[in-house]
C-alpha cells in the first residue's frame, strides 16, 4: 500500500479551485522516475507540469486530456511493479471516500467491483448521447453530465451542447451567416472573464482621481537614461515610487481574502503585461528594494515570459497592489477593475502637455492623470487619499 | 465566415497543403490545362477546374499533366509515395478505376501489409464521382462501394464544401492511401468554409439532423436529399437522426449503432446500385448488432441494379429522390 502514490490536482496558489488536464506526458505502463514530468495541468493562467514524487510505474490514468477536475481530485496512480491491481482499486476507492466533495465513487451502493466504476459511468452517459455529441462536447469543453437533453428520454443533442456553450441559443451557422464569427472562450479567457465579473460585481469599488504635474520626473528620467545602462520608462519610475508609497501607507498594501485583510511586509506590485491571450498581471516582488533600472529589467523579463507562455505560478501570484498603465495607447485617464485578492489598483493615463495655472499664471506643464480604485470593504476613502499623497511625495522626492 | 463552393474548398485545400509541405504534388490528366481551355498550359485546371491555379503557383514539377493513362498516373503516385512524397493524383471520373484497378487494389492497398509495416504509401487519389450530370453509364458511377470493400484503402465521400476541405487535408496528411470521391453534382454547392487550414478526422460521422423517430444514414450526394426529406417530414411531427459517415473506410459504426439503438428504425440511402453496396453493408451491420433495438424492417433506398441512364428523365428516376427517401422513412413508421 505504501508504494502507491496518488496523482491529484494540486493547489497552486490561494485561489486555485480546479485544473484542466492539458496533456499526459507519460502513458499507462510507462516507467517513471522521481521528478519526471507526468502530466500538464492548466490552472488560472498558467500551465504547470506535475512531477512524480517517487520512482514507479504509471499504473492508472483516470482522466483524459481536456478534463477539468477540482483541487484534490484523483487523476491517476503511480505504483511499483509489484503492487497488485486489487490494492490499487482499493486505494482509489478509499481516496474517493476521503474527499467529501467527490461523492461519485463512494456514494454508489454497488462498490464491490471497483474496476467497473469508470465503465459504468461512461455507459450511463452514452445512453443519452451518441459519439457525435460526445466529440462535440469534448471539443467545446462541455460536461455532458451537467446537461439536460431535449431529445426523447432526455437524449442530449448537438444543439443542447452548443446551447450550453453560448446561451444565445441562436445556432452558430445562422449567426455566422450575418457576418459574425463566434469563438468560444479559451480556458485563459474564461478565467479572466470569471474573475473580472466577480470582482466588478462583488467588490465595492470607489475611485480617487488626481492630476500630477510631472515635468521634474520627466527630466529625471531623461537624466537617468542619458547616463546609459538599462533604459527606464516613466512607468518604471512610477512603480518605483509606488513601492515607497506602499511602505509609507501599508494599509493599501493588502489582499482581501474571506473577510480578512492580509497585510504585506513588502511591496509586490502587479504590472499588467499585454499578450495575444490577454492581459497578464505579472508580479514585481519587493519593489521597495529595487531601483528604477532594476524594475525596468524585471518587467521586461516577465513580459517576455508572458508572451512566450512560460510564466511560472510565482511570476503572477502574491501581488499586493496593481499598477495598470494605458498611457502608451494615448488614454488620458481611466478607471480600472480591482484584480482580487489585491485591495487596490492604480490606473495611469498618458503624460501630456497641458495649460495649467500656477501662481495666477497660465503655464505649460507635463500632466499625468491617475485614478486609484480601492476595495471599500478594507480601504477607507481617507486611507486611499493618504496613499495618493504618499505617492505624490515619493514622485516629488525622486525628481 | 465566407461561403465557398465544394470546388473552391477543394482547390483551397490543395493550395494550402502544397504551400505547407513541399512533398505534396498533384498529377493527372489536364490538371494544369483542361476542358474548354484555349491550349495554353495552366489555363483551366482540370475538367472541373478543381486544380486551377496550382500550375501557376507551384510550377510544372508539382502540377504534372500526364498522358491519358490512369494506370501510369496511379503507378507514379504510388511509387512517389513509397519514397516519401505525398502525391495527390486525379482520376477524372471514378468510372476509370477500371483501368488502374491493379495499381490501386493490388499495389497501393497492399504495400504496408506485405512489407510488414516497414513502408507506407501516403498517396491520395481524387475522383469526380456519381450521377446527375447526364454523363451516361461510363462517367456517372460511384465505385466507392467497391473500393470500400478493399482492406488497406481509406475511402472518403464528402457531402459538402466544409467537409471536403477538412477531409482532403486529413487525406493528404494521412500515411495510408486514401481514395477521395467528390460527388460532381455538388461541386457548385456552397456553404460556409473557413479560410484557414483545418482537418476532419476519418471515422467520425457528422450528424446534420438530430431526431428521435428514425435513423437515416446517407452518403455523398444523398446527404442533401435526405436532409430535404427529413425537413419536409418535420411538419408531420416526424424527427430523424441523419448520419453522414463522411468516410466509409474507416466507418463510424458506433454512431450508427447508437442512433439505431435510440430510434429503433433505420433507413440507409446511397446512389449506387443495391447489390453488395453500402446500404446493404450498413443494413447488415444493424441487423447483426442492433437487432433487438429494431422496431421495423430496415429500408434501403438506392439506385436500381442498372447502369446509369443517359436520358435526363431516366437518370432523375434512377437516383434516389427526396420523395423516395421520405416514403421509406414513413414506411418504417407504419
Amino acid at each position: 500500500m505504501s508504494d502507491i502514490y496518488p496523482i491529484a490536482i494540486p493547489k497552486w496558489g490561494i485561489e486555485m479551485v480546479e485544473g484542466t488536464i492539458n496533456s499526459w506526458m507519460k502513458q499507462t505502463g510507462d516507467n517513471v522516475s522521481k521528478g519526471d514530468e507526468i502530466l500538464e495541468i492548466e490552472s488560472d493562467k498558467i500551465i504547470n507540469a506535475w512531477e512524480a514524487p517517487a520512482d514507479g510505474i504509471l499504473r492508472r490514468q483516470l482522466v483524459e486530456e481536456g478534463d477539468v477536475r477540482s483541487v484534490g481530485q484523483l487523476l491517476g496512480i503511480i505504483a511499483a511493479a509489484d503492487v497488485d491491481e486489487e490494492s490499487i482499486d482499493a486505494f482509489i476507492q478509499n481516496f474517493g471516500e476521503d474527499k467529501a466533495d467527490a461523492p461519485a465513487a463512494a456514494a454508489a451502493p454497488a462498490a464491490s467491483t471497483a474496476v467497473a466504476e469508470p465503465a459504468a459511468a461512461i455507459s450511463e452517459t452514452s445512453k443519452r448521447t451518441n459519439p457525435v455529441v460526445r466529440r462535440l462536447a469534448e471539443e467545446l469543453g462541455v460536461d455532458l453530465d451537467t446537461l439536460t437533453g431535449t431529445g426523447r428520454n432526455g437524449r442530449i443533442t448537438q444543439d443542447d451542447v452548443k446551447a450550453a456553450v453560448s446561451q444565445s441559443a441562436g445556432d452558430t451557422a445562422a449567426v455566422a451567416a450575418s457576418g459574425v464569427d463566434i469563438e468560444p472562450f479559451s480556458a485563459t479567457r474564461k478565467t479572466i472573464a470569471q474573475r473580472l465579473s466577480k470582482a466588478k460585481q462583488e467588490i465595492p469599488h470607489y475611485y480617487l482621481s488626481v492630476e500630477w504635474e510631472i515635468d521634474a520626473l520627466v527630466r529625471q528620467r531623461a537624466k537617468l537614461n542619458e547616463a546609459g545602462g538599462q533604459k527606464v520608462s516613466l512607468n518604471d519610475l512610477i512603480v518605483h515610487c509606488v513601492g515607497k508609497a506602499l511602505m509609507a501607507e501599508p494599509r493599501v498594501n493588502i489582499n482581501v481574502i474571506d473577510n480578512a485583510v492580509h497585510r504585506f511586509h513588502q511591496a509586490n506590485v502587479a504590472v499588467a503585461v499585454a499578450t495575444d491571450e490577454g492581459l497578464f498581471p505579472v508580479t514585481l516582488r519587493a519593489v521597495e528594494t529595487l531601483s528604477p533600472a532594476d524594475i525596468a529589467a524585471a518587467t521586461a523579463e516577465l513580459a517576455e515570459r508572458a508572451r512566450s507562455g512560460k510564466l511560472e505560478k510565482s511570476d503572477i501570484s502574491d501581488g499586493s497592489f496593481t499598477v495598470s498603465n494605458l498611457g502608451m495607447y494615448g488614454i488620458d485617464q481611466f478607471t480600472a477593475i480591482i484584480n482580487p485578492p489585491m485591495g487596490a489598483i492604480l490606473a495611469l493615463g498618458a503624460a501630456t502637455e497641458k495649460a495649467v495655472v500656477r501662481n495666477g499664471e497660465v503655464v505649460v506643464a507635463t500632466v499625468l492623470n491617475a485614478t486609484l480604485s480601492c476595495d471599500h470593504r478594507a480601504i477607507d476613502g481617507a486611507v486611499g487619499a493618504s496613499f495618493l499623497a504618499a505617492l505624490k511625495k515619493a514622485l516629488d522626492e525622486i525628481a | 465566415m465566407p461561403q465557398k463552393t465544394m470546388r473552391d474548398a477543394i482547390n483551397e485545400a490543395l493550395h494550402q497543403e502544397m504551400a505547407a509541405d513541399d512533398s505534396v504534388f498533384v498529377i493527372g490528366e489536364d490538371v494544369a490545362g483542361g476542358n474548354g481551355s484555349d491550349g495554353t498550359i495552366g489555363c483551366a485546371g482540370g475538367v472541373f477546374g478543381v486544380t486551377s491555379g496550382l500550375y501557376e503557383k507551384f510550377g510544372p514539377l508539382r502540377c504534372i499533366d500526364t498522358p491519358i493513362s490512369e494506370s501510369a498516373i496511379v503507378g507514379a503516385a504510388a511509387g512517389a509515395a513509397l519514397v516519401g512524397m505525398r502525391p495527390v493524383a486525379e482520376i477524372m471520373f471514378s468510372d476509370f478505376i477500371g483501368v488502374c484497378m491493379d495499381q490501386i487494389v493490388n499495389q497501393m492497398a497492399k504495400f504496408r501489409y506485405m512489407f510488414g509495416g516497414k513502408t507506407r504509401c501516403p498517396a491520395v487519389i481524387r475522383f469526380a464521382t456519381g450521377a446527375g450530370f447526364s454523363a451516361a453509364a461510363q462517367h456517372s458511377q460511384t465505385m466507392y462501394q467497391m473500393m470500400t470493400a478493399v482492406p488497406g484503402l481509406k475511402v472518403v465521400i464528402p457531402s459538402n464544401a466544409y467537409d471536403a476541405k477538412g477531409l482532403l487535408i486529413s487525406a493528404i496528411r494521412d500515411d495510408d492511401p486514401v481514395l477521395f470521391f467528390e460527388p460532381k453534382a455538388l461541386y457548385q454547392e456552397s456553404c460556409e468554409v473557413p479560410d484557414e487550414s483545418y482537418t476532419i478526422p476519418f471515422g467520425e460521422a457528422a450528424m446534420p439532423r438530430e431526431g428521435d423517430d428514425v435513423t437515416v444514414v446517407a452518403f455523398g450526394q444523398m446527404v442533401g436529399r435526405a436532409m430535404a426529406a427529413i425537413d419536409a417530414l418535420e411538419a408531420q411531427g416526424i424527427s430523424c437522426d441523419l448520419i453522414d459517415p463522411r468516410t466509409t473506410s474507416p466507418l463510424d459504426s458506433a454512431t450508427i449503432l447508437e442512433s439505431v439503438e435510440a430510434t429503433g428504425r433505420l433507413v440507409v440511402v446511397d446512389e449506387s446500385p443495391p447489390r453488395c453496396g453500402l446500404t446493404a453493408d450498413i443494413a447488415a451491420m444493424a441487423a447483426d448488432r442492433a437487432f433487438h433495438s429494431l422496431k421495423a424492417p430496415i429500408k434501403q433506398v438506392c439506385a436500381p441494379h442498372s447502369p446509369v441512364p443517359f436520358s435526363t428523365d431516366l437518370e432523375a428516376a434512377y437516383l434516389p429522390s427526396a420523395e423516395k427517401i421520405q416514403a421509406a422513412i414513413q414506411e418504417t413508421l407504419r
